[in-house]
């Protein structure tokens, strides 16, 4: 193994100098920090003059930054193409959430596919957004969006019922193709 | 060699050593606990053992069992990098147990923690009280029979037992008294408190300080007010359910303590995770490093009153976040690592994206150095300012950057290497006045020796399977999972009975940003764990911070206290 | 005894013994699934088959009877590798059903597969199609894809109900469970065909889709729908009861229980429960404080007893009570002198396996408790006819049964002229109407204590549901009443009141809870005795 330990290299001390020579190190340091900040000052300036900004900050809400496919915002419920949700109210993402934030009513249907959520409550002010329930589920019915823009104005608002996670499985395609090539081996 | 260590404390105390235990290698050795203080003595001072660092002591709460408490020490050897694990039992009528801080100072705090968590008295402890709660919690909430939904009765002002207005303050009852009555011209101390909200300290921590004048005579640090009880928590989900709950522990740099509790169940299991698996461990825990540490430096700028620096700090943080978001979804909650393996493999461009981003932070980095590193306002706060000698830092089981600045070369991943450190080629920087501008140094060296691992594994990443076979220990691949009625059934099993390893106890022990962030885990064959203890360095590291500014000026608190870096979340879990 | 050895452990086992339940009666788990141990051997799944030293091929542990000095081995590779190759073929056809079927968390085709099966499919969905929710009786559902055609179903209806609805048809790999067309699965007993079932092919209609089974907690209880006394399995979740297993006792109800005792389990958590007691005032029956109802029910025993010596009280006992509430109501009852007791018990159809006349649980327990007319006393419907008559001035009826029994009219003449009538019971019935107190009564899954059955047999029941705060259960109401008419609080705790019954009844002597145990204490024959249409 190729490690070595190297003793970090401390700034001069200033005990051995005069005192006119410790102020100019002073000063040679601010003035040095200062051409820093004002390089920067300079830079940005002209780019806010020229319209083509050069600072970091993003301005939001006018500007929105793209999320990568991985993230994980608010969990949400596939649509299916008829309109119904794709969940068949297995229990699993219930039984893996860590903070207990999803409740399943499940209830027989009278389609082919025999089972589905009466009720389907995720209380949003508990979950925190960390996957588990799409990492369970066996269906791919339950999936992190890119939606963090969720308060509310009181606590009834932060429970989200069924209807309101439907989301069409349309506009969830990156999402869909993330975990089935992410978590493959 | 764990051999050795337990057949020489054998062979010094044969009939205080009940039992020897080498359960996946770790040693381990329960005796007497009359005769522990004798022990623990002979395990610090003993040539070929020299346990001179506390680890951690906590306990595990064997209900229905007499005695039903076990008293578990562990010790590290920074001479011969050897661990030792050290068990003591105590019944439930009168558990009392002598304390080991005449062997090991450090051993303070964490006996008043498994005070406040169990109810165990430590005989001989110079200040015995809870840490974390409050003094009038009812019940000691670790024990396996206090429920975890319990209500505690309202206290403080506003409740009917609160104080009214005029009265002296309700929480003065609980600080200790004044270790001197006069200062030095005769005039009485002042009690100053700062925090739990403080602007000058970033995480949440009472410091009640005792001034003559501007010079601290005693400061009193209080934590405990973030504490969420993530071990009772842990033990009441499955094993892969705690691992958010990891992210929260050290909120800075969340992967490595992923890293660092899927290892010890790892170890639990007996398996190794394969090849890339660890490649991609290593290089999401350094990407993690760097934000702490960029983290650490810039608020410390922050709270010298340089706001520049951190700004620029927070930019590199944004470009290190980019690289979390795109590997596991999560800036600061990461919930990347998986018992068995990952949860996603690197995303295409990632790579490209890791270096564009370690670079350009790596700039900045520069640029904060500029401002910072010779700067003489910078360098009056912080070059001489809250040094302790080694040996006295080792005795409080400080480690991390806070000790290698004192000059002790003591770092996990070069020491004890695990996952693939032992492949590759870094620098391990040291100080050598352990003052806080080594500090500050050393965590800055160390920032661009992580950037030259990341690199260097981007280099070396081999193809191959990202998680363990084995369904048993990880879940299946989603794909599989729907089509296949195996796979299928597989998840269901592990979802809802969770990953059952076999019974036993491991610790393990990982370099995390701050120091060695270690996981003790009991299993008991279900799929919960019956302990999961964190042993979190911030909490080691906060504790000689009283010492430190010992006899300083107040002024001198605040980069002391920023360069210890406790994270809230790790320090009281 | 002849003596085996699995896996290097000796076990000793009578001759002529089973290998497999030899082989799990001593703690050695080898799966399966055809085999059930109350039902004929069938040899079909082949999922317990192990090594026997000296045989070439491996044997099913089910049919193979033991021989002294058989070494058995259930762990090596020959058989690791078969049992994989048996859940291989056994998941082949079998449809990705788990998130939707209701025995998920409880399937054995889940549980061998994961801990035997292989790690990776060679196969994939789509599976072959038969029938799904094919609706076969008023009870229950039959999935035809998830079946394995273990048989046990096709067995419990030929051997146990000997009703035969049931039967495997065509051959081979077109084989299908099914019922015939003119024949659903209708006998008192089907739903024990879902318990058999080792998958989710045979579900029970009451329980489908209701709720996960990991959210249940499980507390051991009786069945109190009849005299029988069948050990049951309480399934509760936050207080709620979603349904009731059958306990195997060997001595009493196997491991079956009757269709209607499962299901009668509804009454637990109804919306209709009385949880307050209620005071007649102004001609209204109105909600009132626990010391308010207490007192005036204490009072009106106390001044009926002091005037007459009792003789104008009579009561009416519940045959729903544990013995420990019995056994304080008789002691009440005992300390104001009243002699006009007995127990009303609804009576009904009797078949020849399990269920019995009488409909509630505890009657002869409740008589064993001193429950019936002492000295000079009257019975049912003597009390009635006395009632009518002007005699009795306060009748004290705790559950159902009265009014259940009994013609309406007489019932109405018989509380005409009473001073007080108090009903305890846990619904508003219509007795209770004309009731000057009711007190609200706990039903069986809220209640720990002791249940005697029609044979004599002392069997045990737990707390399953806490009742909601307020509810002080009928132990304590008698206990509280007792106190008021005489000195001192005895305080009711169910095993501190078995030891008293122990002490007090001579067929009771030396019973405690531990002794009771899971599977209940048989009294000696002849010591007590069941009222004559128990065992109609």
């Amino acid at each position: 193994m190729a490690t070595r330990t190297v003793s970090v290299a401390r700034p001069r001390p200033t005990a051995q100098r005069t005192t006119l020579g410790v102020w100019l190190l002073g000063a040679r340091a601010i003035l040095k920090g200062m051409a820093l900040t004002h390089r920067h000052f300079v830079r940005n300036l002209w780019g806010f003059i020229r319209r083509k900004p050069t600072v970091f900050t993003v301005q939001y809400p006018e500007q929105r930054l793209p999320f990568p496919n991985a993230f994980r915002g608010m969990p949400v419920l596939v649509q299916m193409d008829n309109g119904k949700e794709r969940c068949v109210a297995c229990g699993l993402c219930e039984w893996a959430c860590p903070t207990d934030c999803i409740t399943i009513y499940p209830a027989e249907t009278a389609d082919e596919i025999e089972r589905h959520p009466e009720v389907f409550d995720i209380n949003m002010s508990r979950c925190m957004f960390c996957g588990l329930c799409e990492e369970a589920c066996p269906e791919e019915a339950i999936v992190m969006s890119h939606n963090v823009e969720i308060a509310a104005f009181s606590r009834r608002g932060t429970l989200w019922h069924k209807d309101d996670l439907l989301i069409p499985v349309s506009k969830l395609a990156p999402r869909l193709q993330h975990i089935r090539r992410g978590y493959d081996r | 060699m764990s051999q050795d260590i337990l057949e020489r404390l054998r062979e010094r105390f044969p009939t205080d050593v009940l039992a020897i235990d080498r359960y996946r290698g770790d040693a381990s050795a329960t005796v007497r606990p009359e005769s522990l203080l004798e022990v623990a003595r002979f395990a610090k001072d003993d040539p070929t053992l020299r346990f001179d660092m506390p680890l951690d002591v906590t306990a595990v709460d064997y209900i229905g069992q007499e005695p039903r408490f076990e008293v578990v020490h562990h010790l590290y050897s920074t001479k011969h990098h050897h661990r030792l694990r050290l068990k003591a039992r105590v019944p439930e009528k009168d558990p009392t147990i002598p304390s080991v801080t005449p062997v090991w100072v450090g051993a303070n705090w964490l006996e008043r923690e498994t005070y406040d968590m169990y109810g165990i008295r430590f005989s001989g402890h110079p200040d015995l009280r809870r840490i974390y709660l409050y003094d009038e919690f009812d019940g000691h909430p670790l024990r396996k029979d206090y429920p975890k939904e319990k209500r505690q009765p309202l206290i403080g002002p506003g409740s009917r037992r609160g104080a009214s207005v005029g009265d002296e303050h309700p929480y003065a009852a609980d600080l200790p008294a004044p270790v001197h009555d006069k200062g030095m011209l005769g005039s009485e101390l002042m009690r100053v408190q700062l925090g739990p909200s403080h602007p000058a300290t970033h995480g949440t921590v009472r410091i009640v300080v005792d001034l003559d004048g501007e010079t601290i005579v005693n400061a009193d640090v209080q934590v405990g007010y973030l504490h969420r009880g993530f071990e009772k928590e842990c033990e009441s989900g499955f094993y892969y359910q705690a691992i958010p709950y990891t992210d929260r522990l050290n909120y800075s740099s969340a992967i490595l303590c992923n890293i660092g509790y899927c290892m010890a169940v790892e170890k639990l299991f007996g398996i190794e995770t394969p090849p890339r698996c660890q490649f991609l461990r290593v290089i999401a825990g350094e990407i993690a490093r760097i934000a702490d540490h960029l983290l650490c430096v810039g608020a410390t700028a922050l709270e010298l009153n340089a706001f520049t620096p951190f700004l620029y700090g927070l930019q590199a943080r944004e470009l290190i976040w980019d690289l979390v978001d795109a590997l596991c979804g999560g800036r600061v909650t990461s919930n990347y690592v998986r018992i068995g393996g990952v949860s996603a493999d690197m995303p295409a461009g990632f790579a490209e994206l890791a270096r564009q981003n370690i670079a350009k932070a790596l700039h900045l980095l520069g640029e904060m150095e500029a401002l910072l590193t010779d700067n003489p306002i910078f360098r009056a706060r912080m070059e001489g300012v809250g040094q302790l000698p080694a040996e006295e830092l080792i005795a409080y089981g400080v480690c991390g950057p806070l000790l290698r600045a004192a000059g002790v070369d003591l770092d996990l991943r070069r020491a004890q290497p695990y996952l693939v450190y032992d492949q590759l080629e870094f620098d391990v920087p040291l100080g050598s006045q352990g003052d806080n501008m080594d500090r500050y140094l050393v965590r800055t060296a160390e920032l661009r020796q992580s950037a030259r691992i990341i690199e260097q594994c981007l280099r070396m990443i081999p193809d191959g399977p990202v998680d363990t076979d084995d369904p048993a220990i990880r879940w299946p691949a989603k794909s599989r999972v729907y089509m296949r009625m195996e796979e299928l059934i597989d998840q269901f099993k592990q979802v809802t009975e969770g990953p059952k390893p076999p019974p036993g106890e491991v610790y393990v022990g990982t370099e995390s940003a701050n120091g060695e962030i270690g996981f003790f885990l009991v299993s008991d064959g279900t799929g919960k764990p019956y302990k999961c203890r964190a042993r979190t360095p911030s909490f080691s590291n906060t504790q000689p911070l009283a010492r430190m500014v010992q006899g300083r000026l107040l002024a001198d608190m605040v980069p002391t206290f920023d360069m210890i870096n406790m994270i809230g979340g790790e320090c009281d879990r | 005894m002849p003596t085996i050895t699995i896996d290097g452990q000796a076990i000793e086992a009578p001759a002529g013994a089973m290998l497999l339940p030899v082989a799990l009666e001593n703690g050695i788990h080898i799966p399966h699934y055809c085999w059930h141990p109350k039902l004929s051997i069938d040899g079909s799944c082949r999922m317990c088959q192990v090594e026997v030293e000296g045989s070439p091929k491996l044997v099913i542990a089910c049919n193979t009877p033991i021989r002294d000095g058989m070494v058995v081995r259930t762990k090596t590779p020959a058989v690791e590798n078969t049992r994989r190759g048996v859940m291989e073929l056994l998941l082949v056809n079998h449809p990705l059903d788990c998130p939707i079927c209701d025995k998920a968390g409880e399937c054995l085709l889940q549980d061998y597969s994961f801990a035997y099966g292989s790690r990776r499919a060679r196969t994939r969905e789509p599976r072959r199609k038969l029938e799904k929710r094919k609706d076969i009786g008023p009870r229950m559902i039959l999935d035809q894809e998830r079946c394995i055609l273990c048989r046990r179903c096709v067995r419990f209806c030929r051997e146990i109900t000997k009703t035969n609805e049931l039967g495997v048809f065509n051959m081979g790999d077109h084989s299908v469970l099914d019922i015939l067309d003119d024949k659903p699965l209708a006998n008192d007993y089907s739903i024990n065909t879902a318990d058999v079932c080792p998958v989710g092919a045979l579900e029970s209609k009451d329980f489908h889709h209701k709720l996960r089974v990991w959210f249940l907690k499980k507390t051991e209880s009786i069945c109190p729908s009849c005299s029988n006394g069948c050990n049951v399995t309480v399934h509760h979740y936050r207080d709620r009861i979603w349904r009731m297993m059958p306990r195997r006792n060997d001595a009493v109800n196997d491991t079956w229980m009757c269709d209607h005792g499962r299901l009668n389990y509804k009454h637990v958590n109804s919306a209709e429960r009385l949880r307050q007691p209620l005071l007649r005032r102004n001609g209204q029956l109105e909600a009132c404080e626990w010391d308010e109802a207490l007192t005036t029910a204490a009072t009106a025993l106390r001044g009926a007893a002091r005037e007459t010596n009792g003789r104008a009280i009579a009561a009416v006992a519940s045959p729903h009570l544990t013995n420990e509430e019995s056994f304080r109501f008789a002691q009440l009852l005992r300390s104001v002198g009243v002699v006009n007791v007995d127990v009303a018990v609804s009576v009904g159809p009797a078949d020849h396996f399990l269920i019995k006349a009488e409909k509630a649980a505890n009657a002869r327990g409740a008589r064993d408790m001193g429950l019936r007319s002492g000295p000079g006393g009257l019975g049912l419907p003597a009390i009635l006819d006395a009632a009518a008559k002007g005699d009795i001035r306060v009748l004290y009826v705790c559950g159902p049964d009265l009014w259940q029994t009994t013609d309406r009219q007489q019932l109405e003449q018989a509380i005409a002229n009473l001073e007080c009538l108090i009903v305890q019971d846990s619904v508003r019935s219509p007795l209770a109407e004309r009731a000057r107190i009711v007190l609200p009564s706990l039903t069986f899954a809220e209640k720990t204590g002791t249940f005697t059955n029609v044979a004599g047999r002392v069997q045990r029941l737990f707390r399953a549901v806490t009742p909601p705060e307020g509810q002080l259960g009928d132990g304590e109401i008698f206990s509280r009443l007792l106190a008021q008419v005489t000195e001192g609080l005895p305080a009711f705790e169910p095993a501190a009141v078995l030891e008293e019954i122990a002490a007090a009844v001579p067929a009771y002597t030396g019973l405690t809870f531990e002794r009771v145990g899971p599977l209940g204490w048989q009294l000696p024959v002849g010591t007590t005795q069941p009222a004559p249409e128990a065992t109609a």
